[in-house]
């Protein structure tokens, strides 16, 4: 008991700063969540016996997914934890068993998905009572659908990053396991959908989106959902078991970090060619980051065309699937698509220079702390400029390819992908500052978390401003983005990429400014 | 140090390579679907790329034929000290075209200036003007393809053989020519004009000469391709446009012969020759630099 006791101690000691930031999130979710709802309840435009049902289906849908979804700790932050500080090796010569270890982890999962569970049923009932719509037993089995369905994504990602035994190791094996997820998520829920007749149409009701399929899950449904939770957990612990139960892992882990030394001896060695300077450094150690940010439009196409692709399988669509893979919509989305790639690639290149040593040295050199962020800010528009040709390139073979098959033109996205080019260096220029100040993971959740709150009050404030002033602003905005605005507001649209360049300009000044407070307040 | 038949070889090989990487497809994709469709819509600009990127591959492959390595590559930005010559990269065609539009309305439109600003308000002119110095210079990886060929390779392989006036003039006229099936097909000059094609094929080499020089000054200046990419993105993407701002008094059904265009860009002329000056000049700079003070 004393073991127990002492395990669930470090568990959750080592777990407090998330569990703090998860609470957080959820409080605010939540909040946010309860705007949402008091907006639908007050939109004019809704019969009133419509607004209260869509407003509590809407509420349960997104409340529910969230409270078990941050309750289950998918991908397991303690063990990137214990990878880090070596306590995973170490604990393999304490007296404790892997079946020890596993039931702290379990009874502090149990624990945390109860207290979100609760969380979830409270609001949800509250959210009832105000709207003056009876609890449903829908609502409970939903939250018992959501589990179900974490418990199955922690067992596939965790077949992948628990074999781990090195961080790079966990990184990669974290983001197969992501990718194999999300394919299997997929797959699995447009299967669920074939098989029970659910056609993407039924979740939208005219011009908004549909909750109350909530209201089709019967309680018959709890006869085969709650035995299957035992047994998913059962498989989760013979899968952490199997996983942990070697302080080698598997045999992948030794051939990994052989090459990795490999490797290393070659980049020590193959030295006397190579030019010098900070900007062929950024170019050696970034050189997969830029290998895919090229490749970045050719996989966000991809991506697109194969949800597309899912959607009229599924969907038993008529005829037109190439025409509609190679039109101008395919292409757009795969441009937003594609931004957000691309976006976490650019400050990837700061990955691993937040360190105290080398910061120190970069401090020490004739190029100083100037020539070093110069690199970092001209690699990064150059990689910007990178993805802007690829996306070109993407969009000219597609619309080729439309035109041989089909003899229709494309419209030129070239616009699209300027506006993205630009959009791209305004958000790394509002981000490089917090990862230069507080490092890439801290300023990465600093400048999250400031997000999150900036789009919540942002969706508040849409909620809770009149209609006709939201048509008005919108009409607005439809007059820039068409250039039918008159007079000096036709400037706005033109102004908006000099003033990208003046952000991303002085964003180099800030962020020279606080690199050595960074340096100095870095763990290591 | 290479000797001059060596550098003379690989500019043979290069220059082979250029023209054929580019006519072969041009002359081809001419014949099957015509210049308008393949090179002026977005309908199969895929196969158009090989054409504008010929220059560029041929400098590579060059290089990698001769072994001749990467340290002469200008790709590198050198942009400290050097921004000046940037915003001058972005400016100038503008500049040059604005002065166009001024001599126009001078010589075809009877010095009539009623008619400025009729067809664009004072906000219109400056978000234009805005849009293109922010946009046109991205389509700078575009004309990277030509740059990287021409400034990049050709120019610096005939310095030491022909010199800097032999060189503006002999690389202006091989870039002139290497327009030739673009020209046919009805490039700047459509296909309905006396003289066509040889008259359209000799106004492009007098155009490219001066142009060169112009490109040439902005790479020698700054060790890099990349301003003179930006100039040409200038060129092909509307920086030419600002002479739409100064132009008055001159008739809306105005269509230019190939003789008045190449009149129309005397301002543009004499700006390059300028330049053509300042290179001269710094070659002289140079040249005194190096040799002894004698006493």
């Amino acid at each position: 008991m004393t073991k127990f006791r002492a395990l669930m101690y470090r568990e959750w000691r080592v777990s407090r700063k998330n569990n703090i930031i998860k609470a957080l999130f959820l409080i605010l979710f939540t909040a946010m969540m309860w705007g949402m709802m008091f907006s639908i309840m007050t939109d004019p435009s809704l019969a009133e016996g419509e607004k209260e049902s869509l407003s509590v289906d809407y509420f349960v849908f997104c409340v529910s997914c969230f409270s078990i979804g941050v309750g289950i700790p998918t991908g397991d932050e303690n063990f990137k934890s214990d990878l880090n500080s070596g306590w995973l090796r170490y604990s393999y010569s304490l007296p404790i068993t892997v079946y020890d270890k596993i039931s702290a982890r379990m009874v502090r999962t149990a624990i945390s998905t109860v207290i979100g569970f609760v969380f979830s049923i409270i609001n949800i009932a509250v959210c009832c009572s105000v709207a003056k719509v009876p609890f449903s037993m829908s609502y409970i089995i939903i939250h018992f659908c959501v589990l179900v369905f974490a418990l199955v994504i922690s067992i596939i990602f965790d077949f992948f990053t628990l074999s781990a035994r090195s961080i790079e190791e966990q990184k990669t094996k974290s983001e197969q396991g992501g990718i194999i997820t999300f394919i299997i998520f997929v797959a699995a829920a447009l299967l669920l959908m074939k098989i029970n007749k659910i056609s993407f149409n039924d979740f939208i009701a005219e011009d908004s989106v549909s909750f109350s399929f909530i209201h089709s899950l019967k309680a018959d449904m709890l006869i085969w959902l709650i035995p299957l939770i035992p047994i998913l957990i059962a498989v989760h612990i013979w899968v952490i078991y199997c996983r942990l139960s070697s302080a080698e892992g598997d045999s992948h882990s030794i051939s990994v970090s052989k090459s990795s030394a490999n490797n290393t001896k070659a980049v020590i060695s193959d030295t006397h060619d190579y030019p010098k300077g900070f900007l062929y450094k950024e170019i050696r150690h970034n050189r997969i980051g830029i290998l895919l940010i090229a490749l970045a439009p050719l996989f966000s196409y991809i991506f697109a065309s194969g949800m597309l692709t899912l959607v009229w399988f599924f969907d038993n669509a008529e005829d037109g699937y190439i025409k509609a893979i190679t039109s101008n919509v395919v292409l757009l989305a795969s441009a937003i698509v594609g931004a957000c790639i691309a976006s976490s690639l650019l400050t990837g290149i700061f990955k691993g220079d937040d360190k105290k040593l080398w910061g120190y040295f970069t401090a020490s050199t004739s190029a100083g702390i100037k020539g070093f962020l110069y690199t970092k800010y001209v690699l990064l528009f150059a990689m910007n400029g990178i993805y802007l040709a690829a996306s070109y390139f993407m969009s000219i073979s597609v619309s080729t390819v439309r035109y041989f098959l089909f003899g229709e033109e494309n419209i030129s996205t070239m616009n699209v992908y300027t506006v993205v080019f630009f959009a791209l260096l305004f958000l790394s220029a509002l981000d490089i500052p917090f990862i230069v100040l507080f490092g890439t993971k801290k300023g990465s959740i600093i400048k999250i978390s400031g997000l999150i709150v900036i789009v919540i009050l942002l969706v508040l404030a849409i909620a809770y401003t009149p209609p006709e002033t939201l048509d008005s602003i919108f009409a607005f905005c439809e007059k820039l983005i068409k250039n039918e605005a008159e007079g000096w507001v036709q400037l706005i649209p033109a102004a908006a990429p000099l003033l990208s360049l003046g952000v991303y300009y002085l964003s180099y000044r800030i962020s020279c400014g606080l690199f050595m407070k960074g340096v100095n307040a870095y763990d290591k | 140090m290479t000797s001059k038949k060596s550098e003379a070889r690989r500019l043979i090989i290069f220059l082979l390579l250029a023209f054929a990487v580019a006519w072969i497809p041009a002359l081809v994709l001419n014949n099957v679907f015509g210049y308008h469709k393949w090179f002026e819509t977005n309908k199969m600009l895929l196969l158009a790329q090989p054409v504008l990127y010929a220059p560029a591959l041929a400098n590579i492959i060059t290089r990698k034929l001769t072994h001749e390595g990467w340290h002469n590559s200008m790709l590198h930005l050198n942009l400290k000290g050097n921004l000046k010559y940037y915003i001058t990269a972005l400016l100038i065609v503008s500049v040059m075209s604005a002065a166009d539009g001024i001599f126009t309305t001078i010589i075809y439109g009877n010095n009539d200036w009623s008619e400025l600003g009729r067809y664009f308000t004072c906000e219109q002119t400056a978000s234009m003007l805005l849009k293109t110095f922010a946009t046109v210079p991205l389509y700078a990886f575009i004309t990277f393809g030509e740059e990287f060929g021409w400034r990049g390779y050709m120019n610096p392989k005939m310095k030491p053989i022909f010199g800097t006036v032999g060189t503006v003039i002999i690389g202006g006229i091989i870039w002139g020519m290497w327009y030739i099936p673009l020209i046919v097909g009805g490039r700047n000059f459509g296909t309905d004009y006396s003289g066509y094609p040889h008259l359209g094929i000799g106004a492009m080499c007098v155009i490219c000469i001066f142009h060169g020089m112009m490109l040439m000054w902005l790479t020698e200046k700054t060790g890099s391709v990349y301003p003179a990419a930006i100039a040409h993105a200038m060129i092909d993407f509307g920086g030419k446009n600002t002479n739409q701002l100064l132009l008055s008094g001159v008739a809306d059904d105005f269509s230019p012969t190939v003789t008045q265009q190449l009149v129309m860009m005397l301002p543009t002329f004499v700006i390059c020759l300028v330049f053509m000056l300042l290179m001269l000049r710094d070659n002289k700079k140079r040249k005194a630099a190096v040799l002894p003070k004698t006493q």
